[in-house]
């Protein structure tokens, strides 16, 4: 039962986020509406913490989370009833070719397997693991055992290991759950995770398909299926996939962005790199690095004028985190232990550059925990070819350039730590590629030749409209 | 490229795929322990601190935690930092600060240690005793 209402209490928010994404941004394609329900259901649930966290700073309650959720989702249902006729829900007809079927079962037949041991894990892991009791699930504790007092869980007593400077987008939802639920349900936490990982897919594979074909789609999602580590951390509750699916919506949404120039995208896409900054520290160097791809699509495409939609999508988190740093969270752990002699000191000693390259390395031809690794996609890249004529045109230098800084990001942050490097390594690198890695996959299958043209077949035969 | 090659590469990555979901599945079967579903480490330490929460008295913000990280030099340093974050995750609202210099300080540490680290405390200090090597102590 509590497995259940875990998930049930964060409906709302996901179907308000993806009936409001449907509403500002129009189209009833099949590809287009998966996106747009994944998109939404990340927006929906980041929404909600923003404005919860709103109402939490100015009334010291966390009982606004369902109320929030419910309001939400009025404006969605109001708005989709209004507007039934020109933007309609349903979607329009597709079929799909022979080999695109196969591709589904396959797809269909993985999914079932991944979706039966995440739900063993899950049901084994009812509290999460050691970053949720550390940092989410106990700040989550701090607003919900006691709202009046909720800034004590950002003391700077509080011991640097727990990271009392990280945003709350994770914790506020958490804790709203639980004062809705009338109880500390451990599922609910886990359900916020999941629900996120969902979304993840829905993007990941719509964007696909819209901007490629549905073999390329499925495909993606096998590869992305593959990796059991998405899986295992959906289900110990730890905040990274919630900073991949914001990194890899404001990403996706460039290419929808070059192919459509709609300005709504940019405020979507503003938005999600704002929520990826509320979510964890990492997401605020996405707030640069994303930025720093829209800004560059902008310049090529001699759109500035489109910088102020991104800019309006972006003023809300930003304004709640520069809030929330400068007058709320003790300083960084990072930067308070660091003089800037010993930063001068890392910075020029090679042997950190080199334990941090190999273990990056080492990372990224491991990751995924599964048998197909980056290695492996790599070589099946070289094999199947880049699709050239597809590709002209598109934002993928923009997309590559904003994870790559966001690598190097990371990559500095090492350089730098002031804790034990091995120790920071060990304990947090798998959990960084995971940030990216969703990004990294959506760029390379929009890139590189789909099952359709390997396989000579039509892309889109018989969908009733091309889009 | 050969059209062959490219679709053995398409067959072949599907094919992995497929295999390393069906791994991942055997082997968390192979490690399916229905007791974790209600019962896994950290419902064990909220039950273990559980009277320690009890005895606390609801004004107090903040307590100290001693460690065998405070005490010795050779310690297991995971656990010591698994059981520290699980103690704040217990008492959260409270604050757990490292270090014995509060009023009130979690002690988690044997008989032995204990009696060590308590030589170097007031006499007058009131010590609550719990299971498995947990004290409450109090420092008027």
């Amino acid at each position: 039962m509590n497995f259940l209402l875990g998930y049930l209490v964060f409906l709302p928010a996901i179907l308000a986020g993806g009936l409001l994404v449907h509403q500002l941004w129009g189209g009833n394609q099949p590809a287009r509406l998966l996106f747009k329900f994944g998109l939404g259901a990340g927006l929906g649930l980041g929404m909600t913490s923003l404005v919860t966290f709103i109402l939490l700073l100015t009334t010291n309650t966390i009982s606004g989370f369902f109320p929030v959720q419910l309001l939400l989702l009025g404006c969605g249902l109001a708005l989709t009833w209004h507007n039934w006729k020109t933007s309609p829900l349903l979607p329009v007809k597709f079929a799909l070719t022979r080999e695109q079927k196969i591709l589904l079962s396959a797809f269909g037949l993985i999914l079932l397997v991944m979706l039966s041991a995440y739900i063993l894990y899950a049901l084994m892991t009812p509290s999460g693991r050691f970053d949720a009791w550390m940092i989410y699930n106990r700040a989550a504790r701090f607003i919900y055992r006691d709202p009046p007092n909720w800034r004590d869980l950002l003391s700077s007593e509080m011991y640097w290991l727990f990271h009392a400077d990280y945003p709350l987008l994770i914790p506020v939802n958490v804790a709203g759950a639980w004062n809705t639920l009338g109880g500390e349900i451990m599922r609910a936490p886990q359900a916020q995770s999941a629900y996120f990982l969902l979304g993840i897919f829905c993007i990941l594979m719509g964007a696909i398909a819209s901007l490629r074909s549905t073999g390329q789609s499925l495909l993606a999602g096998i590869a992305l299926l593959s990796m059991p580590v998405f899986f295992y951390t959906a289900a110990r509750e730890e905040a990274d996939l919630t900073v991949a699916f914001f990194m890899l919506a404001a990403l996706a949404l460039l290419f929808f962005y070059n192919r459509e120039r709609t300005a709504v995208l940019a405020v979507l896409a503003g938005l999600c790199a704002g929520l990826a900054g509320w979510t964890k520290n990492e997401g605020l160097l996405f707030l640069l690095t994303g930025s720093f791809a829209w800004m560059l699509t902008f310049h090529q495409q001699r759109q500035w004028q489109d910088m102020k939609w991104y800019l309006l999508g972006l003023a809300l988190p930003l304004a709640v985190i520069l809030y929330f740093k400068l007058f709320l969270a003790p300083p960084n752990d990072l930067f308070e232990q660091s003089s800037s002699a010993g930063l001068g000191e890392k910075l020029t000693n090679l042997e950190r550059y080199r334990v941090i390259a190999e273990s990056f390395f080492k990372q990224i031809f491991a990751f995924g925990n599964g048998k197909v690794s980056i290695l492996l996609l790599a070589v099946y890249g070289l094999i199947v070819g880049m699709d050239r004529t597809q590709n002209k045109g598109q934002p993928i230098p923009a997309a590559a350039s904003a994870i790559l800084l966001q690598l190097t990001g990371y990559f500095l942050i090492y350089v730098i730590t002031p804790h034990d490097i091995h120790w920071h390594l060990n304990t947090s690198l798998y959990r960084l590629m995971i940030h990216v890695f969703p990004s990294m996959l959506f760029v390379f299958f929009v890139s590189i030749a789909g099952p359709e043209t390997i396989l000579a077949i039509s892309p889109n035969p018989s969908i009733s409209r091309r889009f | 490229m050969y059209p062959l090659l490219k679709k053995l590469a398409l067959l072949f990555l599907v094919l992995l795929s497929a295999y390393s979901s069906v791994t991942y599945l055997v082997a968390t079967l192979h490690d399916w322990n229905p007791r974790l579903i209600t019962n896994d480490g950290v419902y064990d330490w909220d039950v273990r601190l559980a009277d320690l929460r009890e005895d606390l008295p609801l004004d107090v913000k903040v307590v100290g935690y001693v460690g065998e990280w405070d005490v010795k030099s050779e310690y297991d340093y995971p656990d010591n930092e698994t059981e520290y974050v699980l103690t704040q995750y217990s008492l959260a609202p409270v604050i757990v600060a490292r270090g014995g210099v509060h009023e009130w300080v979690v002690v988690n540490l044997g008989a032995k240690d204990f009696e060590i680290w308590a030589q170097t405390q007031p006499a007058d200090m009131k010590v609550f005793k719990y299971r498995q090597g947990i004290y409450l102590v109090h420092k008027p």
